[in-house]
């Protein structure tokens, strides 16, 4: 049983009330909770009474203590935060570091040995591709007579027909000089008054005769041989196209 | 206490004064400042004025007399408009000062703080959400009363009891 008096229990009943109170305006206080007018009277008692500023210094002590905690649990995060981050980049650093200068040296001509062929195989894909686009869009050639049926046409007479057309663009006097004879023979009987001009053209036409005869046996001997041998084999062609040479 | 030839206290003294005091009058004049530089500030000043005039204390007296020259001290540099109201916040970070920097500190100060930790989670719900509120999420008690939809005086309330609990379980965890 405890013995107690009721003044007793009064009292500290008030004391505690007191106290609790005292606690209460300093940790309002630290907290900055007071108003300017309650923090002025408070700061009336601290300057006299010891207890009050026992108190404050508590209650600084709990709340600093408090936000410590606070700090501390930032703190643990912060540093795992870091440790994330510290190991994030180790591994992008093992990613990109080279793993040693010989193997590297030769791990990077493999690669460029590999982007060389690579590189290679393209451009000459790329040249075939863009051959095949161009042959339609050239037009006939050589090539393409010999592939598109010339095969069929006779070949020594086309060879021949080039080669007077050649003849003809090398010697424009002698074409010139045929001309005028044509002329001349075309030209009216009837143009000149006396006889004499009929019997001057009958002359000219025999002597124009002669002349193109001539000509023609100068051709003759102009025409070189192997063109000849090629007309002949040319004649030796079957219809198809397929020389009866070269099936002995 | 003093040295009776020259009137000063002898500085053997006056370090065992400080050894003893320091810490707690460290902790009223932050609270007075907010400021823990300025709290540094203000116990050097204190501890000065010790060792030039401490021969006026009263033995009995001396740590009321430490106090009370250190709050005037305190009061003198808050009027020189050196306070920058840096709240408490700032120093529990760790940045007014190396209070912390020894090893020693470091282990006292983890110790401090587990200690806190665990007296926190022994609160009652409703103190610690209160607490929570107040200190780490600097709202104001009647911030605190809204959000809760509680009386003003519901909240007081919580804070002080949890405040006594706090006080209490690690006054009882430090003796």
């Amino acid at each position: 049983m405890i013995d107690m008096n009721n003044d007793d229990f009064t009292s500290r009943a008030v004391s505690d009330t007191a106290e609790n109170d005292r606690d209460w305006s300093a940790l309002r206080y630290v907290l900055g909770e007071m108003s300017p007018a309650e923090a002025d009277a408070f700061e009336e008692i601290l300057a006299t009474d010891q207890g009050a500023r026992e108190l404050v210094a508590r209650s600084t002590g709990l709340v600093t203590n408090l936000w410590e905690v606070a700090a501390d649990a930032a703190t643990a995060a912060d540093s795992r935060n870091a440790s994330v981050a510290v190991g994030m980049v180790e591994v992008a650093a093992d990613r990109v570091r080279p793993a040693d200068s010989a193997e590297f040296v030769r791990r990077r001509s493999e690669r460029f040995r590999g982007w060389a062929i690579t590189g290679l195989v393209a451009a000459i894909c790329c040249c075939v591709a863009i051959g095949i686009c161009l042959i339609p869009l050239a037009g006939p050639t050589g090539l393409e007579d010999i592939y598109s049926g010339d095969l069929t046409d006779n070949g020594a007479g086309h060879l021949v027909a080039i080669w007077s057309q050649r003849l003809a663009d090398l010697a424009p006097e002698t074409a010139t000089t045929e001309s005028a004879a044509s002329e001349r023979s075309e030209l009216p009987l009837t143009s000149e008054p006396d006889g004499s001009r009929v019997a001057t053209t009958t002359e000219n036409a025999a002597a124009d005769s002669a002349a193109v005869e001539d000509q023609m046996a100068a051709d003759d001997a102009d025409v070189p041989d192997w063109m000849v041998a090629a007309v002949e084999v040319g004649e030796g062609r079957k219809p198809d196209g397929s020389s009866s040479l070269w099936e002995n | 206490m003093t040295t009776a030839d020259q009137g000063r206290i002898d500085p053997a003294v006056v370090t065992a004064l400080y050894e003893c005091y320091a810490e707690e009058l460290r902790l009223f004049l932050t609270g007075v400042l907010r400021n823990a530089d300025l709290a540094d500030e203000a116990l050097q000043n204190t501890f000065a004025k010790a060792v030039e005039s401490g021969h006026t204390a009263r033995e009995e007296s001396v740590k009321g007399w430490l106090f009370q020259v250190g709050f005037r001290e305190a009061i003198l540099l808050r009027r020189r408009g050196q306070v920058h109201d840096r709240s408490l916040r700032a120093m529990a970070r760790g940045e007014g000062g190396d209070e912390f920097g020894a090893p020693d500190d470091r282990l006292l100060r983890s110790e401090m703080v587990e200690q806190v930790r665990r007296a926190l989670t022994e609160l009652p719900a409703d103190q610690r959400q209160v607490v929570e509120m107040r200190i780490y999420e600097d709202k104001t008690f009647a911030a605190i009363a809204e959000e809760l939809s509680a009386p003003l005086g519901t909240i007081l309330t919580r804070m002080r009891l949890a405040l006594k609990r706090l006080s209490r379980r690690l006054g009882s965890d430090q003796g």
